[in-house]
């Protein structure tokens, strides 16, 4: 019974996403090129914020300084491709690497912290590399580095092979998510975000749990920073590491519903719209979104997708919500 | 003094307590017994207003207090010594007593009557609440509540965890409390200790008073009968 | 190179004033509020505007100004967070990440994104000579304010019923409610108290340096780095953080202005990993 359910889950959101994927597919062929440009940017957005809400929303790592991550695959996508001259997108594992290692680098310091301080503290840990990679000659210091190896590329392979890119980049996370939260380690982590204590009780490894999730997002979320970064063809420390890249996030996440996998896509669709539709409003743009989240996290605690699920009570990826059968 | 009738309370969905019936007239010191998890604690939360009763009244010193904040009970004169004692531990023995004075209620407590009724405290005043023992962190928080002037102190499980020793102190407190004026309920797992210290019992189990009565007119097996619900 | 120090000492004591506000509702309420810095932003325009209405100093207006401040914070508390305590650690998060957002704009719109600064009158030029050394006055009397703050807050904490009260709620806010305080009070009188102090250290940092609506950020992060390099708990460690981070950023300027945050990023990260309760935990 229990493993029928797991399935039909598994089922379910495999058909979720392959239609979401034929869309996606479909795309290119029907679309003008400033709206390929928005897509691009949606995939990588929406990957980016896919992984935080895992972090903070299951892990407990509400990260403050994620874009850390997005910054340095950008960084090293740009270096390692420049260096090698070889074509950037095959080098999107190699900022994946980065973004993993860094993962590892940083996180003795942040497991020191934990909750508000744990937030607080990859702030700073962000605003370190970016002073250092201000400062680094070789790497452009303040104006940062160029894409030129992109001239490589044919001009009209360009946007075809980055709109590739990002979407490969968004459809690994979701199924990584999936696979995950369907995967034992999921239960774990959902005891994790319901209580540590009672998870470390049970044998879960919370520390080592968090590591991996970590390292994965870290991984994920500097190959999303790379593929947006393929875009824009320019990378500063300022773009690079601002904290304006959590800031959206954050406000994405906040408004689908943080700790559900369709919150944040649901916000990412939102936030996109409401970004085009109020493009000339300038300031007070930031302060309708930012009244925005604060009304929804005061009124909506499970966020727009809280709501829905409310109204229809059907999850497009389910994660599987039954404890495997004990054995005796 | 106290006078609950069908009271209905419980944690979200989970009902705990299904029409409690209750009277301790004033003065008097009431034993509440009953197994692990029968609802007394949940009866002094509810009591105290940290939960909100789903159903029925209590009456307290004539009015009803269904619905006032844990602050107001306080002010009104009823105070909860929790179980487990639960000390502020970076307060000192002497800062926890002091916190009593939250109630700014008039009466004639003070830190040196207190002092004086409990003198293992005195010489410890300016200690860390945390560094006492059992028994005399079961001073302090009886010495707490009893800075707030009330009229009646409910005491959940006065003697967990402590010594025989540290029990007879505890219980020689509550004597000399008693000639105070001040109605008592205590909750106690001992149960001959119970009734020997108290003028009327209740024993409560599944959430509903199984049995009440005077202390000194039981019958054993009907305690027994009740506590475990044996017939 | 005494001078640099003496700098450092400075704006450092301007840090703890910033990191004592945030220390005092992080270990009451566990809760970091995200707009502490827009919040301390928002109290240097205040003082600016208010300044520029009625012509008079900003040492004058500074009463004024903290009080408006802490009625804000108090208000911050009892309107929004209030309504999500017990949601865990992330709901006060993303309330005041709103906030900030909302702050930073607003200033943005009403005095522009350029940096604006308090004009300290006389006691900009005025120094004082001792011994050898020349030092202004300014620095002084903010100095003097600062250790003033931290003595009267200390005193407030250990020996009044308030501090007794903030204590007791800060180990155990339920048994705290069952004594009688009345914690929800309590937390927002904090959250007003944070906000206030604050306020008077914006001032003299809007006398002293620059500002603008975006700055924000940067002194939360400082005011956090203050508290946990001095430790959570320790009134007079979180002085002493803020004293260390002001002094690291001023050896950071020395080698290039731009090193002055990076500086005293690091000493924070070394901090947190060679002891990571702070400096001065008890
Ligand atoms: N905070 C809570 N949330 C949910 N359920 C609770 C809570 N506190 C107690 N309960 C449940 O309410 C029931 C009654 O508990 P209560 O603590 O009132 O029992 P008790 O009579 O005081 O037991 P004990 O002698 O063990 O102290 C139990 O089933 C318990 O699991
Ligand atoms: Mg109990």
């Amino acid at each position: 019974m229990t493993s029928m359910t797991a399935n039909m889950n598994l089922v379910r959101s495999i058909i979720f996403l392959c239609v979401a994927l034929a869309a996606l597919a479909i795309a290119p062929f029907v679309m003008p090129a400033k709206a390929m440009t928005i897509l691009i940017e949606f995939c990588a957005v929406l990957a980016l914020a896919l992984i935080w809400n895992v972090l903070a929303g299951f892990a407990g790592l509400f990260l403050m300084g994620f874009q850390v991550f997005i910054g340095v695959g950008g960084y090293v996508l740009f270096v390692t491709a420049n260096q090698m001259g070889v074509v950037p997108f095959y080098l999107l594992p190699v900022a994946a690497l980065g973004g993993g290692l860094l993962a590892v680098a940083i996180a003795p310091a942040l497991f020191r912290l934990s909750g508000a301080q744990l937030a607080i503290g990859s702030w700073v840990i962000a605003e370190i590399v970016r002073l250092v990679v201000y400062h680094t000659d070789a790497l452009g210091a303040g104006g940062g580095i160029s894409l030129i190896v992109m001239r490589i590329v044919p001009r009209v392979d360009r946007l075809p092979l980055t709109y590739g890119a990002a979407v490969l980049v968004l459809v690994i996370t979701l199924l990584a998510i999936v696979l995950l939260m369907n995967s034992k380690y999921g239960l774990a982590l959902r005891a994790m975000r319901d209580n540590e204590v009672a998870a470390e009780a049970l044998g879960v490894n919370v520390f080592w749990m968090r590591m991996a999730v970590l390292v994965i997002g870290g991984a994920l979320a500097s190959a999303a920073g790379a593929a947006y970064y393929l875009l824009a063809l320019n990378i500063s420390p300022t773009s690079g590491f601002s904290i304006n890249w959590t800031a959206t996030i954050l406000f994405i996440v906040i408004l689908g519903g943080i700790g559900t996998v369709e919150g944040p896509i649901l916000g990412a669709i939102i936030y996109f719209a409401l970004r085009e539709l109020l493009i000339d409003a300038g300031t007070a743009y930031f302060i309708a979104i930012g009244t925005l989240a604060i009304m929804v996290t005061v009124f909506l605690p499970g966020g727009l997708w809280g709501l829905v699920r409310r109204l229809v009570p059907f999850d497009l990826l389910p994660i599987r919500k039954v404890a495997p059968a004990r054995r005796t | 003094m106290i006078s609950i009738t069908n009271l209905h309370a419980g944690y979200g969905a989970l009902a705990v307590l299904f029409g409690i019936e209750l009277k301790v007239a004033r003065g008097d010191c009431l034993a509440l017994i009953g197994a692990n998890g029968a609802g007394k604690s949940t009866l002094f939360s509810t009591l105290s207003g940290l939960l909100d009763a789903q159903q029925g009244d209590i009456q307290f010193d004539g009015q009803s207090i269904i619905g006032l904040s844990p602050v107001t009970i306080v002010q009104r004169g009823l105070i909860v010594v929790p179980e487990g004692r639960r000390l502020f531990a970076s307060l000192s023995v002497e800062e926890n007593l002091l916190l009593g004075k939250n109630s700014k209620r008039q009466g004639n407590w003070t830190l040196e009557r207190i002092y004086d009724l409990f003198p293992t405290l005195g010489p410890l005043r300016h200690r860390n609440a945390m560094a006492l023992s059992g028994g005399q962190q079961q001073l302090v928080a009886i010495g707490r509540a009893l800075m707030s002037n009330p009229l009646a102190l409910l005491c959940d499980e006065l003697s967990l965890g402590l010594s025989p020793a540290a029990v007879d102190v505890v219980y020689e407190a509550l004597k000399t409390i008693r000639r105070e004026g001040l109605t008592t309920i205590i909750v106690e797992q001992d149960i001959g200790r119970a009734l020997s210290s108290s003028d009327n019992f209740a024993c409560i189990r599944h959430g509903q008073i199984a049995l009440a009565g005077r202390s000194d007119q039981v019958d054993r097996s009907a305690i027994s009968a009740a506590y475990f619900g044996t017939h | 190179m005494v001078e640099i120090l003496l700098n450092g000492i400075f704006i450092g004591s301007l840090y703890a004033l910033f990191g004592i506000g945030l220390a005092l509702t992080l270990g009451l309420m566990r809760q970091i509020n995200l707009a502490h810095g827009d919040l301390i932003v928002l109290s240097a325009y205040a003082a600016l505007e208010a300044t520029r209405l009625t012509g008079l100093h900003p040492l004058i207006v500074m009463p004024v100004v903290v009080v408006g401040m802490y009625f804000i914070g108090w208000a911050l508390q009892r309107v929004l967070i209030e309504r999500v305590m017990g949601r865990g650690e992330t709901s006060p998060l993303l309330i005041t990440f709103g906030l900030s957002m909302v702050l930073q704009s607003a200033m943005q719109l009403a005095f522009t994104a350029d940096t604006a600064s308090l004009d300290p009158g006389f006691l900009g030029p005025a120094s004082v000579q001792i011994g050898p050394l020349t030092m202004g006055l300014l620095p002084i009397i903010t100095f003097g304010v600062s250790v003033g703050v931290f003595a009267l807050t200390a005193a407030v904490f250990n020996a009044t019923n308030f501090g007794r009260s903030v204590r007791a709620t800060a180990d155990d806010a339920r048994t705290a409610t069952l004594m009688g305080i009345d914690t929800k009070s309590i937390f927002s009188t904090a959250m007003g108290l944070s906000i206030a102090v604050s306020a008077v250290a914006a001032i003299f940092f809007g006398m002293r340096g620059t500002f603008g609506p975006f700055v924000g950020g940067n002194w939360m992060l400082y005011a956090f780095e203050t508290v946990i390099l001095g430790g959570l708990g320790s009134i007079w460690g979180t002085f002493a953080g803020g004293l260390i981070l002001g002094v690291s950023q001023a050896l950071g300027g020395m080698i290039q202005p731009s090193f002055a945050p990076l500086l005293g990023h690091i000493v924070f990260l070394v901090v947190l990993l060679v002891r990571p309760r702070g400096l001065f935990a008890k």
